[in-house]
């Protein structure tokens, strides 16, 4: 934690990226780039004219990054960006930026899966393409567009200066997928089809069909846009389609900044901004696959929940047409920050308050069928109100020698995402709605010298109140019921602890050694509460009470890693680098479900009986079925170097790394699937040699290299 | 000039972007191409051929390249069929059809109605299970599923899609040749007990029968069918259509029970108005009659006479008693028959309420006694069990009607009376007998069944109330005071609810009757052995009932009773009233029936008999134990023994001073020597 001039601050600092015309260096850069990661190559120029006679200074930027497939099978690239910036120096005080960039970014995406899928297909194997015509098609398609026009002014007296900004970005970002209705689920890695589906039974072991299903996914394995086709076309209206989750956003923002150096050594920071977004949430039917159109229903439905539309019901879908839901989140943001900073000999302090005020609101313009009540129109207006303050201290025993100290207290409302728990089909708010608080204090130690620089770090966060939902299918609830549940988890209190320190050595003037370790430890620390909220579960059974989770671990990252670099830096313009990287205490990600009451206790509240034992399940018992997966340790070497040269006036260059020198095949990341919602469901699935639900897991990339070659002139 | 350098670098960079550009492809895929193409394939067999080329014993495997053709007529789309695809040889007046078993759900998808297929058969296997044929994947003598990876190797369409016209039959006309056809019955309705039921349970995904009836054009009843609806079905939650009309469906089968499976709700066009019941069913007995015919054994109703029976429900297992049986009696009121229909089915009360008036077709059911109560049912060897849950809708008809039934009023000592036996009664003026007071129907805890004894005060008569241990009010405490109870007589009352028991007077407290039952009279006569007899006298206030009790004669000086006493059960004697046991001479004699008619009563003038009750107890006796009469002050040869008529008590101790003895021995002991005695005239049976 630190002090920031343009805004407060999270936890992790801030960014602030700088879009003036005139703080960029002047002249033209090329490169060209080849990978075999997400994208195969990029190529990028951008020039730079600097302050002209006139006082005017233009930035303008292209740039192109592509892959008919990446790293992962038909997982294609194709971004392009534009950047443009045009800055006018009215006078010393007083110049005017306008600056409009446009990126657009479409890709296919590539699927978690199984171990059973990897084992069989590699760790390369994506399910979401298929051949159409001779082509890889991808189901699954991300694509962003979101381009940005900003306006601002900069005033500059001597030891004031104001920035005010105003920025309009409009745009969308749609994930598509495969649409099925009534019809045989298309994904080739969809349980049913595979070999574990036959062999789940140990009574009723079906080799036969195990076999087959193994040749079928081996040979295949891939999307039938074809027969998808075919059955689009002979039946006329779309049982198979794609749609896209589209999310169309327009944002307007406000905000002016003052920085003013009241003595030498004091400086204070302050701002107010204000943001406005409309963001319109719907579904989007993209491609027919050959039908004439699609009926627009909600096929685990009965009777009038069917309609996705009440207003409009059995409406036919054509391509290009909004369906299934449809709404908008209105959000507003106002907020006010200031912050003193004071520079001395022996000490620096800063100390920061910030006061936020959010607010969301639903309107939906389907009356859906199954919440015919609470979809329709404006939902309750949500609002948060934030203070957070933050301080810190520097002291320097002397040039080579200081310590710091920060601590800061901040409150965050909570996200759109989290704020509604099923914002699709209702109005209906997450329970327990309040912000999300965080408590932190880290202290560091930092020795400076010609040949060693270092730093230790320690620190304490403790995060309190966080709300996490998600999405899925889930089998046994409440004894033996199933279905597509929205889960929200409120309450959770997280800590993350730990150690880091960093050092590097000046060997000679051309080696340099580097040194880094973190330490962490970070986990749940405590028992928050979970709701389920679908179809069965309205009201009253949507809460499943206590998730138990205190001192699982949090998943997403290494809690420890261990670095080792080696750095030459010749004086001719040619440099290498070597890094030796331990991860280790990466952990799978938990299903809270699997930690409520729900996954012991039968409908009547007893324990489920275990099927060996005979008695009640006991704890151990449980205890043993939900241990956290601990990833493998990783050890990733990582090689970059480059070269470049001077001449003509131009600076020409290269460089190449190599990422996972070894192809250390690791887990990155993975999630329990939470469709085994209860003890003998699970243990069921466990006991298989290839569980049907088991984790779906995330594999690091194996060997893989960047080329870079550039030019500036 | 620089910057027109640059402008042209732009250029050159624009042009690299755009070649670029073209690369990725990411959309506007060219659309496949789905024109429908004729497979080339010969047609070797037909559905009917395939059919026989099953032989017992299992799947049979098809080793040969035989291959038939069929249109679909079956549809998944709305979840009642599952797995399954039925092909028949013809769009119209098919001649065979057989189903195909294929390990893939949505297969509409593919096999649309109408849809011509080739299936070639080699490497398949034609099964017989349940009574029907279908094809699949052997899997050792099992028929397999065709897994869903093979579908498209066996399978192949063509580009034909016909119309399909059901074939219209009746219900009669049902035959295993039409399996897995596409039929179509006109005239149909669902039975009255099922109007209000959704095609398949709300709350679970269980698969439910529905019983639909056929009539013809005059609204006489044909018969009736099944229709059998999957809980996992899209329509499972609609309601039954409540009118009459034609339905199109898949015949099936469950072995000799047809099974009629509907592809979605369009298939029952029930517009019409309902036929009437009371036009279907004429009864042609009553249940009198129909009680007459039982002779003693297992009656059979056959299916050359048409029996059938009109009747009212009197009987309800909501609440747990009547457990797999109705009750029916032949009015609402004063009925004057009653019989009970055993039933395996639960929750029978949904169907068949208390007051519903309903038709009992009883051809191809039988009669008998069940547990002494005249039943009617399945046979199992010579006993009546209970009729299948799937047949019960076949056999009794619900006409809708209900009616309010008024229980005939009887009193504790009517009850007895045979003809209310499965009839609805109001027994009146009961309460708990003393010493069951505090009991619960059954037991507090626990299932097993239990009986509470009911009487009126001073009526020896007492009935006994049966309650079922899962009646939810089998652990509740019996009512403890004074009034009526309902119930369906039989050997017990048994009641519907608690509300049956309506005590809503006070306990009353019964005077001890300590009955007074005196042997009054012990004759030998001089003319007749076997007019010898004894005569009991109650002089108590109030009739007493001798089940239990018994007569014992001592012979010749004997301590032990002689074998097989007098059991006198079953007989209520009357305050005042007499009991005569005699020989077999004395109706002929005497000119009038004794009570009960014994070779026992042989006592010869020197034996004694005792008067014992239900507990063992001696009563009263005549003669003293261990003493042969003979020489004796009570030795009664060729004479008798009239008790005194100032006795009035009974004595468990012998006293000749109660007695007036005459005997035609020589003997001075006894009150009247040498005075012999001739029968008729000399002796006063049944008077005193």
């Amino acid at each position: 934690m630190a002090p920031a001039a343009y805004t407060f601050g999270g936890v992790l600092g801030s960014t602030n990226f700088s879009t003036r015309a005139s703080d960029h260096q002047k002249g033209t850069k090329v490169s060209i780039s080849s990978t075999n990661r997400s994208y195969a190559g990029r190529v990028m120029t951008t020039y730079t004219s600097g302050l002209n006679e006139n006082d005017w200074a233009f930035v303008a930027s292209a740039s192109y990054r592509f892959a008919q497939e990446g790293y992962f099978e038909g997982a294609s690239y194709n971004a392009w960006s534009g950047f443009f910036a045009v800055e006018k120096r009215l006078n010393i005080h007083h110049s005017l930026n306008l600056t409009a960039f446009v990126a657009s970014n479409r890709r296919g995406k590539s699927s978690p899966n199984t171990q059973e899928v990897y084992d069989l297909k590699g760790y390369q194997y994506n399910s979401y393409w298929g051949n159409q015509e001779g082509d890889k098609r991808n189901s699954r398609m991300k694509e962003i567009v979101e381009p940005v026009v900003i306006l601002s002014h900069f005033f500059d007296l001597n030891k004031t200066s104001i920035k005010t900004t105003v920025s309009y970005q409009f745009g969308h970002v749609g994930n598509s997928r495969l649409g099925y209705f009534n019809a045989p689920n298309p994904d080739p890695t969809y349980w049913k089809y595979l070999p574990s589906n036959y062999l789940r039974f140990e009574d009723d072991l079906d080799y036969g069909n195990a076999y087959l299903s193994e040749q079928e996914f081996l040979n295949d394995g891939q999307l039938n846009w074809v027969d998808l086709y075919e059955v689009n076309s002979d039946r006329g209206n779309s049982l198979y389609y794609v749609y896209e989750d589209r999310v169309d956003d327009t944002q307007f923002s406000f905000n002016s900044n003052l920085n003013s150096n009241l003595t030498d050594q004091m400086n204070l920071n302050s701002g107010v901004s204000y943001r406005n977004l409309n963001s319109d949430n719907y579904a989007k039917m993209l491609d027919l696959l050959g039908g004439n159109e699609f009926v627009d229903l909600d096929q685990y439905s009965q009777g009038d929940e069917r309609q996705n539309d009440l207003n409009n019901p059995n409406r036919a879908i054509f391509e290009d047409d909004q369906f299934q839901y449809n709404y908008t989140i209105q959000a507003s943001v106002l907020s006010a920050f200031a912050q003193l900073q004071n520079v001395g000999k022996k000490i620096d302090y800063f100390a920061s308050a910030h006061f936020e005020n959010t607010n969301y609101q639903r309107e939906g313009f389907y009356k859906n069928g199954r919440y015919p009540d609470n979809s329709l129109g404006k939902g309750e207006k949500q609002s948060f109100n934030d203070v957070s303050v933050k301080a810190g201290v520097t002291y320097k025993f002397n040039g080579r020698n200081l310590m710091s100290l920060n601590a800061g207290y901040l409150s965050n409302a909570p996200t759109i995402r989290n704020s509604f728990s099923n914002s699709r089909v209702n109005n209906n708010i997450t329970p327990n709605l309040i912000s999300e608080k965080t408590l932190t204090a880290d202290a560091t130690y930092l020795y400076r010298s010609p040949k060693l620089q270092g730093r230790l770090t320690g620190f304490y966060t403790q995060f309190s109140n966080a709300i996490e939902t998600g999405f899925f299918f889930a089998e046994g609830l409440r004894g033996d019921q199933a279905d597509f549940v929205n889960e929200i988890v409120t309450g959770v209190d997280k800590l993350n602890l730990g150690v880091e320190l960093s050092a590097r050595y000046q060997a000679t003037s051309t080696i340099n050694i580097l040194a880094a370790g973190s330490f962490g430890q970070f986990t749940y620390s405590n028992n928050p509460h979970l709701y389920l909220q679908s179809e069965s579960f309205l009201e009253l059974d949507s809460d499943f009470g206590t998730a138990y989770l205190k001192d699982y671990r949090v998943s997403g990252t290494p809690q420890r890693a261990y670095s080792l670099g080696f750095e030459y830096r010749d004086p001719k313009y040619w440099w290498f680098q070597i890094n030796a990287n331990l991860l280790t205490h990466n952990y799978l990600d938990i299903s809270p479900l699997l930690r409520t009451d729900n996954f012991y206790l039968d409908a009547d509240g007893v324990p489920f009986v275990d099927d060996e034992t005979g008695v009640e399940v006991t704890q151990d018992q449980v205890n043993a079925l939900l241990i956290q997966e601990q990833f493998e340790d990783a050890f990733l070497v990582n090689m970059v170097g480059g070269k470049s040269w001077f001449m003509n006036q131009k600076y020409v260059g290269f460089f190449i790394g190599v990422n996972n020198v070894l192809g250390e095949v690791f887990k990155s990341g993975g999630f329990e699937q939470s469709r085994n919602a209860n003890y003998p469901e699970l243990k069921q699935d466990k006991q298989l040699e290839k569980p049907i639900f088991g984790p779906k897991y995330w594999y690091g990339n194996k060997a893989s290299y960047y080329v870079n070659v550039y030019m500036r002139f | 000039m620089k910057r027109y350098m640059n402008i042209k670098n732009y250029l050159k960079i624009a042009l690299i972007i755009s070649l670029f550009s073209g690369c990725v492809k990411d959309s506007d895929f060219s659309t496949p191409n789905v024109d429908c193409v004729e497979p080339e394939i010969t047609v070797t067999n037909s559905i009917q051929q395939v059919k026989e080329m099953y032989y017992f014993g299992g799947a049979t495997e098809i080793e040969e390249d035989v291959v038939i053709e069929g249109y679909v007529v079956s549809n998944d789309e709305a979840g009642n069929i599952y797995k399954t695809i039925s092909i028949q040889d013809k769009p119209e007046n098919p001649t065979s059809a057989i189903k195909l078993a294929i390990d893939q759900s949505d297969l509409y998808t593919t096999y649309n109605v109408g849809r011509k297929i080739y299936v070639k058969l080699k490497g398949l296997a034609v099964g017989y299970s349940y009574g029907s044929f279908q094809i699949g994947k052997a899997n050792g003598k099992e028929l397999d599923r065709i897994p869903s990876t093979e579908v498209k190797k066996y399978i192949l369409r063509s580009c034909e899609v016909a119309e399909i016209v059901p074939k219209s039959v009746q219900i009669s006309d049902l035959n295993e040749d039409l399996l897995e056809m596409l039929i179509k019955i006109e005239n149909v309705q669902f039975s009255n007990n099922e109007i209000g039921n959704s095609y398949a349970n709300l709350d679970d995904s269980s698969t439910i029968d529905r019983e639909l009836e056929s009539f013809n054009s005059n609204c006489s009843l044909l018969g009736s069918v099944i229709v059998r609806n999957s809980g996992y079905s899209d329509f499972k939650n609609e309601l039954l259509p409540e009118g009459k009309g034609s339905i199109t469906a898949i015949l099936s089968n469950y072995y000799d029970d047809f099974q009629l499976y509907v592809r979605n709700t369009e298939d029952l066009d029930f517009l019409e108005a309902r036929c009437d019941y009371s036009n279907a069913l004429t009864p042609t007995s009553t249940i009198k009659e129909v009680r007459e015919l039982y002779e003693g054994s297992l009656f059979e109703f056959g299916v050359s006479i048409p029996y059938i029976i009109e009747g009212y429900v009197v009987s309800s297992d909501e609440q747990g008693n009547f457990e797999n049986k109705i009750v029916i009696q032949d009015a609402v009121e004063n009925p004057s028959a009653g019989i009970q229909l055993l039933v395996d089915k639960e929750l029978i009360f949904e169907d068949y309420n208390i007051g519903d008036k309903v038709f009992v077709k009883l051809n191809s059911l039988y009669m008998n006694k069940n547990e002494g109560i005249l039943s009617v049912g399945f046979p199992k060897k010579d006993e009546i069990v209970e009729i299948n849950a799937d047949a019960v809708g076949t056999y009794i008809y619900n006409s809708g009607e209900n009616f309010k039934i008024t229980p005939k009023e009887l009193s504790i000592s009517q009850v007895v009376n045979d003809e209310y036996e499965s009839t609805l009664v109001k027994v009146i003026n009961v309460q708990l007998v003393e010493n069951e007071l505090g009991s619960a129907f059954t037991y507090f805890s626990g299932t097993d069944d239990g009986f509470r004894i009911l009487e009126t005060c001073n009526e020896s008569n007492k009935i006994s109330v049966f309650t079922n241990g899962n009646a939810l009010f089998a652990n509740q405490l019996f009512p403890e005071g004074h009034g009526v109870i309902t119930g369906v007589l039989t050997s017990n009352i048994e009641i519907r609810t608690v509300e049956d028991v309506e005590f809503t007077e006070s306990y009353e407290i019964c005077p001890v009757i300590i009955p007074e039952i005196l042997i009054t009279e012990v004759a030998d006569p001089k003319n007749s052995t076997t007019a010898r007899f004894v005569e009991l006298y109650n002089a108590g206030p109030t009739a007493i009932n001798l089940s239990g009790w018994k007569l014992n004669k001592y012979v010749n000086g004997a301590m032990s009773v002689s074998s097989s006493p007098v059991e006198l059960n079953g007989i209520v004697i009357s305050s005042s009233g007499f009991v005569i046991i005699a020989n077999t001479g004395f109706a002929n004699i005497f000119g009038v029936s004794p009570t009960i008619e014994t070779t026992y009563i042989s006592g010869n003038g020197d034996d004694v008999y005792e008067l014992v009750d239900a507990s063992g107890k001696t009563i009263d006796i005549f003669g003293v134990l261990g003493e042969d009469g003979n020489g004796t002050n009570w030795e009664y040869l060729d004479g008798g023994a009239v008790r005194n008529l100032g006795v009035n008590n009974s004595n468990n101790m012998f006293e000749i001073s109660e007695w007036t003895v005459s005997s035609d021995a020589n003997n001075f002991l006894v009150l009247y020597p040498n005075t012999p005695k001739i029968a008729p005239n000399d002796y006063s049976p049944f008077y005193r």
